[in-house]
């Protein structure tokens, strides 16, 4: 403890320490040491020498050494100055004398530091070694440069000082800051080449274990160096004592003669580089300074002393200073240009190091290829004969299996003797450790070898060794043996009978038995392992191919799809459960869509797991990993299941593949095997993959079928609204039909009311007026009394037509008629029909006639309505008609209509009367048409009933009525009949004919007098007869009104 | 004696009435058309018309118009005779300084003399000597 405790304290503290006192200290006194040439040439004050080769120390110092070098020149300088200060008289320094020390002390410092910051900075040695710039122009100048600037700062700093304490006048502070200055810029090229430190990496050190040849070259070559130095070195001093003409002989010297010195200084900086240069420089600016100190040479001026002298060191100065510089530069020059060639030289030993590695690498390369080139012939050719890459693989485990075959000769692990007769088997080779025995445990018998085989190889084997035996034959058998704690290790052994005298023994008489076994267990069981994956291999193909056509059928069916994958992966993969399970959109959690188990097969689904539960499964299932665990409860993604899930379950190892769509997340397939663990391979993982994008397309396929229904479902759905919204339309524009129909069937209405109203009611008041008059007391003695008497019974004859004629036309008009259909004699219908007409025409002048064709015509129909039809006729056409006379006339014809022979009878009925309008021709037919028409015109008064009443009765037998007329020309009424009808043709529809007035028919009926429906319906056609007497009167008494007036007056 | 021309185109309403006026003391004239009416208020100027306003050959409306136009006739009384429907020919009338009607729909003969009454007296002799 305390050793280390010293130890530590000594490399941390105490060594620094030491060795920057130490470094101080040896700079403070080398420092000192190398003023004292420049104290000695001091100016005669002392203080300021124009030689001051201690600056170049200082920068060596820093430059070197660092701040303990700077400390070092600082306290050497302090030293100095002290020193001088003594040597001035001063026996005990005084406080200002320490103070002016310390001032000058460090400008001095100061100079050497500014001087290494601007040669760091100016020559850029921030990445080289610092003290390298003298080998480069640029750093020579640079170097040059640095240390008159620093000197100049130094030199004022100095002066300055110097001035303060009273150690130079203010009016020498010129003259004594330029001494200083050349002094101590001289005093830096000076020395600074001399005392830089060598340059690391020199070629010289790269010969430390060269050939001997070239240790010889180059030690010839430092001799030859060391006798061209002694030369120079001759030959400098000589110079000296020729140009400084030395020793001090007084004479003033020629100044011419210092060029000289030149070439010596060029020839030298050229051979020995800056160092050289510097040398020689120092050689000649020392003879200079013991010449001119003796006051010789070129640069003794004359004049005062001390003056003289000073003007002589500065001159010398001057030429030392321009002699280092050339030297320097030329030395730089001449470092830069063997640099170049250097690196040149280096370059092109290394490219042409790189052009042989290249070379040896093509060549390599080369030979690579053309084993490739055979290996590939051999390959081809095997391909050729076979055809697919398995019987690539399989030439290649039969070229695998030869290798071997070579390798099994030359290769023996064990070797054995065996003595036949005495039964000791010598075993040569660690046969223990091949059996797994300690060392020496195996038993060296026979009958050990035997029971060490495998049972299943050991009789074949044994035979095999039998007859060897008896045969002589070479014994060679692949077998396994069974190692002590499990195991099978894969042996060959060759075998063979060998004579005593080591010949190969005759058969049967075999003595000893020797043979080599090859343990080619690691070669068995890696073949093994490779069959096996490759069968793995084949059956993960043919389950995928089969899984993927069978999914290609059920891919529109997801849980069908889903299930194919289950079920092959579990079949394929060997695991007893294999899931697929979804993500919910948050992914929250997974939901099972399905889950196979093998034993026994079912499917289920439903369960779910939650990610909050399962932190590390489900964050290793969004990073899209297959989770392949061997060990589920070691597994850090699986272990949380393992409590909850799979130990219940038995699971101990699982093999999870993330299902993804669209390059998402969207669920996983878990295969989850029961049982001994698992170790799951790249294949089986890679085959989970594979099989987990079927579940991805059977996924999209479902989304995409989902998507699809509901695109077809909002189709049907805007179809349903279409077909909603036009059946709307339909029904608004029914109800409009209808609402119109209505309407129109209520003006009618209105209008059948208001005819009613004026037929019925009218006539009403008239029977009132008739009524009442008879009923007045005086009434009685009046002649007309009778007559009124038979005029109200007309008219209520004439009302009761009128009403039996608005039921007709109603019954017709709603399909209600009842039709009594016989077969009739037209001529007698006819005259039934002018019976009741005739006598009134009989009284006017207005001639009836009637003609039927032939006289005994028959037709099929209704008789009565016949009749009645011809009456209705007859009388309209009596109404019309004053004067002239009203034809009838009927005729029964036939003839072919479509093939077929039909009688028909046309009944033509004309009178001369006035003619009717032909705006009201075009409304005959519709009921009470006269009146809403004329309204006012009573000369055609009439209900209109009439001719609607015909329109009907014609419709009924099939014929059609065509009314020909204009005013003041007659009227001709054409009807056609079908005579040979076996029944009525359907009848007019409701509202056809008479508008609302089935309505108001149907009305009356309902409103509670059916006694009087049934009764006029039971009249029929017979009262319809009476019609005509009722107009004729009339017009009779409209002829005498103004007459039966006159006669009244 | 005061006459009533009575024109009416249906003689079954026309008949009765003018047998009950006559009856009443009045002496009566018939018409069975405004045409005629006309002619027979000229010849012989009534002192009340019961005009009936649906007739054929010239309607009520007409023939009480030219009455108006005939200065010896534009003061004569006039009733109309009319059915419900003929009510705006009534506003007409009224017009025409036409200040009675009577409608068939409710025609009672005490009515139609009380209203007749108003315009002109009976001959009360003929009540008196009525003949049997």
């Amino acid at each position: 403890m305390f050793r280390r405790a010293v130890s530590h304290a000594w490399d941390r503290v105490l060594r620094p320490t030491l060795l920057a006192v130490g470094v101080t200290l040896g700079v403070a006194v080398t420092y000192f040491v190398a003023a004292q040439p420049g104290l000695a040439v001091a100016l005669p004050s002392g203080n300021v020498s124009a030689v001051w080769p201690a600056a170049g120390v200082a920068l060596i110092a820093v430059l070197c050494l660092g701040r303990w070098g700077l400390a070092g020149a600082w306290l050497g300088h302090v030293l100095v100055n002290l020193y001088v200060f003594g040597r001035q008289g001063q026996q005990v320094p005084s406080t200002a004398a320490f103070a002016l020390a310390g001032a000058v002390a460090t400008g001095a410092a100061a100079e050497a530091l500014l001087n290494c910051v601007l040669l760091r900075r100016w020559a850029d040695t921030r990445h080289r070694d610092p003290t390298e710039f003298l080998q480069r122009v640029s750093g020579v100048f640079t170097f040059v440069s640095a240390a008159l600037a620093a000197a100049a700062i130094a030199a004022g700093i100095g002066t300055v000082s110097m001035c303060v304490g009273g150690k130079v006048a203010w009016s020498d502070f010129g003259f004594t800051w330029c001494t200083w200055v050349v002094g101590d810029a001289i005093g830096v090229l000076l020395v600074t080449p001399l005392l830089l430190p060598r340059r690391r990496g020199g070629p010289s050190e790269a010969s430390a274990d060269a050939p001997r040849a070239e240790l010889a070259t180059a030690r010839r070559r430092r001799r030859a160096v060391a006798w061209e130095a002694a030369a120079v070195f001759v030959s400098l001093v000589a110079l000296g004592f020729v140009v400084f003409e030395l020793p001090g002989s007084g004479s003033l010297g020629r100044p011419a003669l210092a060029f000289l010195y030149i070439p010596a200084l060029v020839w030298t900086a050229l051979r020995f580089g800056s160092r050289g240069a510097g040398a020689a420089v120092a050689v000649m600016s020392a003879l200079a300074l013991c010449a001119t100190l003796t006051g010789s040479g070129p640069f003794v001026r004359a004049g005062t002393h001390q003056s003289g002298m000073h003007e002589s060191l500065l001159l010398l100065q001057l030429f030392v200073g321009a002699g280092s510089l050339t030297a320097l530069a030329m030395a730089a020059a001449v470092a830069e240009h063997r640099d170049a060639a250097g690196v040149v030289q280096r370059m092109n030993a290394d490219l042409e190091q790189r052009i042989a590695a290249r070379t040896s690498e093509l060549e390599s390369a080369n030979r690579t290829l053309r084993h490739e080139i055979s290996r590939k012939a051999e390959i081809l050719q095997s391909y050729l004969r076979d055809m697919a890459d398995r019987k690539r693989a399989e030439s290649a485990l039969l070229q695998s299996e030869q290798r071997f075959r070579i390798a099994a000769a030359s290769a023996t692990d064990l070797i054995y003797d065996w003595d036949v007769g005495g039964g000791d088997l010598q075993w040569f080779g660690e046969i223990d450790k091949y059996l797994g025995y300690s060392p020496g445990q195996f038993p060296r018998t026979l009958k050990a070898w035997e029971e060490v085989i495998h049972p299943d190889d050991r009789s074949r084997v044994t035979a095999s060794l039998e007859h060897s035996l008896q045969t002589g034959a070479t014994f060679c058998e692949e077998y396994r043996v069974l190692r002590k704690g499990g195991g099978v290790g894969y042996w060959i052994d060759r075998g063979a009978s060998v004579q005593p005298d080591g010949g190969v023994a005759a058969a049967g008489h075999t003595l000893r038995f020797v043979g080599a076994v090859t343990d080619v267990t690691a070669r068995r069981l890696a073949e093994n392992t490779l069959r096996a994956t490759d069968e793995r291999l084949r059956r993960q193909n043919a389950a995928l191919v089969e899984v993927t056509r069978r999914h290609a059928a059920v891919v529109e069916d997801l849980p069908a799809a889903v299930n194919a994958v289950t079920e092959t992966a579990a079949r394929t993969l060997e695991v007893e459960r294999v899931s697929v399970w979804l993500f919910d959109p948050q992914k929250t959690k997974i939901r099972c869509i399905d889950l196979f188990q093998r034993t026994p097969a079912r499917h289920t689904a439903g369960l779910e797991l939650e990610a909050a539960h399962y932190p590390a499964y489900f964050k290793s299932l969004e990073q899209d990993n297959t989770i392949a665990a061997n060990d589920v409860h070691a597994d850090p993604r699986t272990r949380e299941f393992s409590q909850a899930y799979l130990t219940p379950l038995g699971i101990t190892s699982m093999l999870d593949a993330p299902i993804r769509v669209g390059g998402r997340t969207v669920g996983v397939l878990c295969n989850e095997h029961v049982g001994p663990q698992r170790q799951w391979t790249v294949d089986e993982q890679s085959f989970a993959d594979s099989i987990t994008n079927l579940v991805a397309v059977a996924l999209e396929a479902h989304e995409r079928r989902r998507a699809e229904q509901a695109l077809t479902e909002h189709q049907k759905a805007l179809l349903d609204q279409q077909h909603a919204a036009a059946e709307r339309q339909q029904h608004a524009e029914q109800l409009e039909r209808e609402r119109l129909a209505l309407k129109d069937a209520v003006a009618a209405m209105e209008q059948v009311l208001g005819v009613v109203g004026h037929e019925l009611r009218t006539p009403l008041a008239a029977l009132r007026a008739i009524s009442e008059f008879l009923l007045s007391d005086d009434a009685r003695a009046t002649r007309e009394w009778e007559v009124f008497l038979r005029n109200l019974n007309d008219e209520v004859v004439r009302m009761s037509d009128t009403v039996d004629a608005l039921l007709e036309a109603a019954r017709l008009n709603s399909g209600q008629a009842k039709w009594n259909w016989t077969e009739f004699d037209l001529g007698q219908a006819c005259d039934g029909a002018l019976e009741p007409a005739r006598p009134l025409v009989n009284a006017s002048r207005v001639a009836l006639t009637c003609r039927v064709e032939p006289p005994d015509a028959r037709m099929r129909g209704d008789a009565d309505a016949v009749r009645r039809l011809v009456t209705n006729l007859v009388t309209n056409a009596r109404k019309h008609t004053t004067d002239g006379g009203i034809e009838v006339a009927a005729q029964l014809l036939d003839e072919e209509v479509e093939g077929v022979r039909r009688r028909w009878v046309q009944l033509h009925v004309s009178d001369t009367g006035s003619g009717i309008p032909p705006e009201i021709v075009e409304r005959l037919g519709e009921a009470f048409a006269l009146n809403a028409g004329v309204v006012g015109a009573r000369h055609v008064s009439g209900t209109g009933l009439g001719i609607a009443i015909c329109k009907g009765i014609v419709e009924a037998h099939g014929g059609e009525m065509t009314i020909d007329s204009a005013p003041g020309r007659g009227t001709t009424v054409l009807v056609r009949l079908w005579a040979d009808l076996d029944g009525p043709v359907k009848g007019p529809g409701k509202g056809e004919l008479l508008g609302g007035l089935a309505l108001a028919g149907e009305e009356e009926d309902a409103a509670g007098n059916p006694g009087d429906g049934a009764a006029v319906e039971a009249a029929g056609v017979q009262t319809a007869a009476p019609v005509v007497p009722a107009v004729v009167p009339a017009t009779g008494v409209i002829a005498t009104g103004v007459i039966a007036t006159g006669e009244a007056a | 004696v005061s006459t009533v021309l009575v024109v009416d185109d249906m003689p079954i309403f026309r008949d009765p009435i003018a047998a009950s006026l006559r009856l009443a003391g009045y002496e009566t004239l018939c018409a069975a058309d405004g045409a005629a009416a006309l002619t027979l208020a000229r010849v012989r100027r009534p002192d009340v018309v019961l005009l009936d306003v649906s007739m054929p050959v010239m309607d009520g409306f007409t023939c009480l118009r030219d009455m108006r136009r005939d200065p010896r006739l534009a003061d004569v009384p006039v009733i109309l005779l009319t059915a419900a429907s003929d009510r705006k020919f009534v506003i007409e009338a009224g017009k025409l300084g036409v200040k009675d009607y009577l409608l068939k729909s409710r025609f009672s003969l005490e009515d139609l003399l009380a209203r007749v009454r108003k315009y002109a007296q009976p001959r009360p002799a003929l009540r008196n000597t009525g003949t049997g």
